[in-house]
C-alpha cells in the first residue's frame, strides 16, 4: 500500500483522514514527561505564549525597536513580519524585568513553597572534575559578567507570568508533526517551554526565554497487515486498523545540540521505559533536555576556540600512553581522561524524574495536540528568535528560533532531515531490510557474471599479447612493436588484476549478505544497543568517591587560589615562584587527601618533575642530545644490517 | 574418543589447564625480571649518589679545614649535600633490596625517592648554578621514573583485583 503521506492529497476527505490519522498517531505514542523537583516551566501551547509576548527587531549597533506590543502579537502576524532589512534580528520578548516589590513578593512566595518541592543540588558538579576544568569554569563565569546575558530577574518574571497563564487555564500541550521520510513515518513531539532557567535555577550553562525540545518516534509500515477493513460500514476510515499498520522501531530524545546514532534507542531496548505504548522521558531541570533514564548527567560545554590547544594535548597524551607505554590510571572523575576534556566546562543536567509528571494517566494529562505544518506562517515564515535577544556572542543566552530554524536562520536538520538527525539514514525499516539485502544480492550476482565475462575476455587478450611479445623477442627489427605490445600487456594485466580484486571482494560481500539474510529470515536481529558508540549515562553513585569536604573544597579551591595568588603578589613578591609552588603542592595534596588519591598524586608530581628535568636537559645539552640520538640510531642500523649478514 | 578414553570436551579442558600452567610461570618470571631491573637501576643510582658524595668529600683539603676555627662554606655545603645524598642512597639501596625480594610496596618508595631527588636537582638548578652531577642525577631519575611508570611495570605492582579490573576495561 502506498500510504497517504507519500502522495499529495486533494480531496477533503483524504485531508480529513490525514490530519485525523496524524492526531491518532500522535496520541497513540504521546510521551510521559517526568520532571525533576523544582522545575517551574512545563510544555505550553505557543499561542498562549504569543498572547503575552511583544515582538521586537534590532539592527546591529542600534537599539531594539518594538514592532508589536504585548497583546497585539498573533501567530498569523508572526508569519508575515518583515521590516525590509535582512540584517535585522527579530525577537519576541515574553516579560519585562520585575520591580523591587514584585521581586520581593516572588521571593517570599518561593520561600513559602513546601521544602520537598524545592530543588537540592546534591553532589557538587565541580567535585566531579579536575582543577583545569574548574579554572575554565571560573573563567566562563567571569566572562558571563562581560558578555550579553539574560537579566537576573527575568526567570522570576517569566515564572510569575507563566503562573498567571496556568491559573487562567491549566493546560499542558505539545505540538506534533508527522512526516514520511526514507521509508519511515516520523512522529515528532515538540515541547515548548516559556523559559529555560538552567543557569539561574540549577547552576547550569545558560538562561533564555523560550525553549523548544523534541522527542521523535520512528515507525515503519507493516507489510504483513491486510488492507481489508480500512473503512467502516459508514464509509468512514477505520483509524484503529490504520494505526495498527505502523510499528514503532526507534525513538530519539533531543538533548542540547547532540545528534547522530547515540541519540536514538531501539523501541525494544530495555533502556526505553514505557507505560503501555507511551515512552517515558526524564526531563532535565531547567534545560529541559530529554533523557531515557532518570539520574544526573554530566554535560560538558565545549569551548571551540580552545580546540587547537586541546588537539595538541590529545596528541601528546597519545604519545605518552602509546609510544612511551606509560601507565594510565583508572579515571577518578566521570569524564573520560582525555586531554581535550580539560577545556570543557562541566554542568549537571538533573533529570531526576522525582517531580511532576505529564502524560496519559499521570499527574496531569496532555491537552489536545497542536499540529505543526510548514504551511503555517508562524512555523515557516518567522525566522526570528522566540524570546529575548541577549546579544551573547556564544549564543547560549539568546532565545532559540522556532521548530524549523536555527538561531542563524538556517533550517534545523531535525526539521528537514529527521531521519539523518538520529543517524537512521543508514538503517532500513525491519520489513524492508530483507528485501534490500536480497536486491543487493541480486545486483552483486549480476555484477559477478559481468566481471567473470570481462575477466575471461581480457585474460584471453592478455595471453595473446604475451604470446605475440614472446614471439617478437628474437626479431630485432620488431623491437618497437614489441615495446608497444609490452606496454599494452602491462596495462591489461593491471586491469585484469583489478577486476579479479573486485570479484574477490564482491564474493566476500555476497557471503556476508547470505549470512545476514539467513539471520534476518530466522528473525535474529542485532542487539538493540549495537549502534551506540558513546551512551550518555547518568552518574553512578560508586563513580563518585569524594565526600562532602571534597565538594566544599572543589567549590572553594579556585577562588581561594586566586586570593592566595594576589596575597603572594602583594606581600611576598620575592618568593612568588617558591610560594606558588608551595601553594600548588598544598592544594594538590589537600585534593588528593579528600579523594583518597595520595599515591596517584605522588606519581603525578614525580612525573611532572621528570618532564621539567627532561626539558632542562634538552635545553642545556641540545646538540649533545641530538648527537647521542643520531649515534644511537646509527648503531642500531649498523647492528641490524650486520646481523642480517651473519644469520 | 581419544586413546586414553577422554572425549573431546575433556581434552579441551586438559589443554586449557596445560596452557594455564604454561602461561602463569611466564607471567611470574616476567614480573620477577621487571622487579630486578628496577632494583638494579635503583642500586646503580645509589652507587652514583655515593660516588658523588665520595668525590665531594675527597676533593676537600680536610687537614687545612681542621686547622681553621670555623668550617668553610664549601665544607658546610658538602656536609649538607652529604646529609641529603647519604640517606637517599641508603633509601635507594633498601628499596632495591625490597624490590629484589618482590615486595609490592617498594614501588611507591622508589617513586617517592625519585620525586625527592628531582626536587633537589631542580631547586639546585634554579636557585644556584647547577653542579655537573645535577644533570647526571636528573638523567638517572628520568629513566627510572619513566620505567617505573610503564604499563607493564605498573601492572606487575597492582593487586590481582585491580589487574582484573584494568584488563576488563
Amino acid at each position: 500500500m502506498t500510504f497517504a503521506f507519500r502522495s499529495p492529497v486533494e480531496s477533503k476527505k483524504t485531508e480529513y483522514v490525514l490530519s485525523e490519522l496524524e492526531l491518532a498517531l500522535l496520541r497513540r505514542y504521546e510521551p510521559v514527561l517526568r520532571f525533576a523537583q523544582g522545575e517551574q516551566f512545563f510544555p505550553i501551547d505557543v499561542e498562549r505564549y504569543i498572547q503575552r509576548a511583544s515582538l521586537w527587531y534590532q539592527h546591529p549597533g542600534d537599539d531594539a525597536v518594538c514592532l508589536l506590543s504585548s497583546g497585539e502579537v498573533t501567530l498569523d502576524k508572526l508569519g508575515r513580519v518583515d521590516v525590509g532589512r535582512p540584517d535585522a534580528v527579530y525577537f519576541l520578548k515574553f516579560t519585562d524585568p520585575l520591580d523591587a516589590t514584585e521581586l520581593a513578593a516572588y521571593q517570599s512566595l518561593q520561600k513559602q513553597a513546601p521544602r520537598e518541592q524545592n530543588f537540592a543540588t546534591g553532589r557538587g558538579r565541580l567535585a566531579r572534575v579536575g582543577y583545569v576544568s574548574r579554572f575554565v569554569d571560573a573563567l566562563f563565569n567571569v566572562a558571563l559578567l562581560a558578555r550579553g546575558r539574560v537579566p537576573g530577574d527575568t526567570a522570576a518574571a517569566a515564572a510569575l507570568t507563566y503562573d498567571h497563564i496556568l491559573t487562567r487555564d491549566e493546560a499542558y500541550t505539545y505540538h506534533g508533526r508527522v512526516i514520511h521520510e526514507a521509508g519511515w513515518v516520523v512522529i515528532q513531539y515538540w515541547f515548548f517551554y516559556v523559559y529555560n532557567n538552567w543557569r539561574s535555577g540549577f547552576f547550569g550553562a545558560n538562561d533564555h526565554e523560550a525553549d523548544w525540545e523534541l522527542v521523535s518516534i520512528y515507525l515503519s509500515e507493516r507489510a504483513d497487515q491486510p488492507l481489508s477493513g480500512e473503512t467502516r460500514s459508514d464509509n468512514e476510515p477505520d483509524l484503529n486498523h490504520l494505526l495498527d499498520r505502523f510499528r514503532p522501531e526507534w525513538i530519539a530524545y533531543a538533548a542540547h545540540d547532540y545528534e547522530g546514532d547515540d541519540l536514538r534507542r531501539r523501541w525494544d531496548d530495555p533502556e526505553v521505559e514505557k507505560i503501555d505504548q507511551h515512552p517515558v522521558v526524564y526531563v532535565a531541570a531547567g534545560s529541559h533536555a530529554a533523557y531515557f533514564r532518570k539520574g544526573e548527567y554530566l554535560t560538558e560545554l565545549e569551548l571551540t576556540f580552545l580546540q587547537p590547544l586541546a588537539k595538541v594535548l590529545d596528541w601528546l597524551q597519545q604519545f605518552w600512553y602509546n609510544q612511551l607505554r606509560q601507565y594510565q590510571d583508572e579515571p577518578d572523575t566521570e569524564v573520560p581522561e582525555q586531554a581535550s576534556n580539560l577545556f570543557r566546562i562541566p554542568f549537571v543536567d538533573y533529570a531526576r524524574g522525582d517531580g511532576f509528571s505529564i502524560g496519559p494517566e499521570q499527574d496531569k494529562e496532555w491537552d489536545l495536540p497542536r499540529l505543526l505544518r510548514p504551511e503555517q506562517g508562524w512555523v515557516s515564515g518567522y525566522r526570528g528568535l522566540w524570546g529575548l535577544y541577549a546579544r551573547d556572542p556564544f549564543a547560549g543566552e539568546d532565545a532559540p528560533a522556532g521548530p524549523m530554524y536555527n538561531r542563524d536562520r538556517t533550517m534545523r536538520r531535525v526539521w528537514y532531515d529527521p531521519v539523518g538527525w538520529a543517524g537512521l539514514d543508514k538503517v532500513a525499516p525491519i520489513d524492508e531490510e530483507l528485501r534490500l539485502v536480497v536486491s543487493q544480492q541480486v545486483h552483486l550476482k549480476d555484477r559477478q557474471i559481468e566481471l567473470q565475462n570481462a575477466i575471461q575476455q581480457k585474460a584471453f587478450e592478455l595471453r595473446n599479447l604475451g604470446i605475440a611479445t614472446r614471439a617478437m623477442r628474437r626479431q630485432p627489427h620488431l623491437h618497437r612493436l614489441q615495446a608497444e605490445y609490452t606496454l599494452q600487456m602491462n596495462g591489461l594485466s593491471n586491469e585484469v588484476a583489478k577486476l579479479r580484486e573486485e570479484l574477490a571482494a564482491d564474493q566476500a560481500l555476497l557471503q556476508s549478505l547470505d549470512d545476514y539474510a539467513a539471520l534476518l529470515r530466522a528473525g535474529v536481529r542485532e542487539t538493540p544497543r549495537a549502534h551506540i558508540h558513546h551512551a550518555h549515562t547518568p552518574t553512578a553513585d560508586e563513580q563518585f568517591r569524594a565526600g562532602r569536604l571534597a565538594e566544599i573544597w572543589a567549590a572553594a579551591s579556585i577562588g581561594l587560589m586566586l586570593v592566595v595568588l594576589v596575597g603572594l603578589f602583594y606581600f611576598a613578591q620575592h618568593y612568588l615562584v617558591f610560594g606558588l609552588s608551595v601553594m600548588l603542592a598544598l592544594f594538590a595534596f589537600v585534593e588528593a587527601t579528600f579523594r583518597g588519591r595520595i599515591v596517584r598524586m605522588v606519581t603525578s608530581v614525580t612525573i611532572g618533575l621528570a618532564v621539567v628535568a627532561a626539558l632542562i636537559l634538552l635545553y642545556e645539552f641540545f646538540w649533545l642530545t641530538m648527537a647521542v640520538t643520531v649515534v644511537v640510531i646509527g648503531s642500531y642500523l649498523l647492528w641490524d644490517n650486520l646481523r642480517e649478514l651473519w644469520t | 574418543m581419544f586413546p586414553n578414553g577422554a572425549d573431546f570436551n575433556e581434552k579441551d579442558l586438559l589443554s586449557q589447564q596445560l596452557s594455564l600452567q604454561e602461561t602463569m610461570p611466564v607471567e611470574l618470571r616476567a614480573r620477577r625480571w621487571t622487579l630486578r631491573v628496577i632494583a638494579l637501576l635503583l642500586a646503580g643510582q645509589a652507587i652514583i649518589l655515593l660516588a658523588i658524595l665520595w668525590l665531594g668529600i675527597t676533593s676537600l683539603n680536610w687537614q687545612q679545614e681542621f686547622r681553621k676555627v670555623m668550617l668553610s662554606m664549601t665544607v658546610r655545603e658538602t656536609l649538607l649535600l652529604g646529609g641529603f645524598l647519604l640517606p637517599m642512597a641508603l633509601w635507594g639501596l633498601a628499596t632495591a633490596m625490597e624490590l629484589w625480594q618482590a615486595r609490592r610496596r617498594a614501588w611507591l618508595r622508589a617513586m617517592m625517592a625519585q620525586g625527592m631527588l628531582l626536587l633537589f636537582c631542580l631547586s639546585s638548578y634554579f636557585v644556584q648554578e647547577g653542579e655537573w652531577f645535577i644533570y647526571l642525577l636528573m638523567l638517572t631519575c628520568i629513566i627510572i621514573v619513566l620505567y617505573l611508570n610503564t604499563y607493564d611495570v605498573r601492572l606487575s605492582f597492582t593487586s590481582r583485583e585491580q589487574k582484573n579490573r584494568i584488563r576488563s576495561l
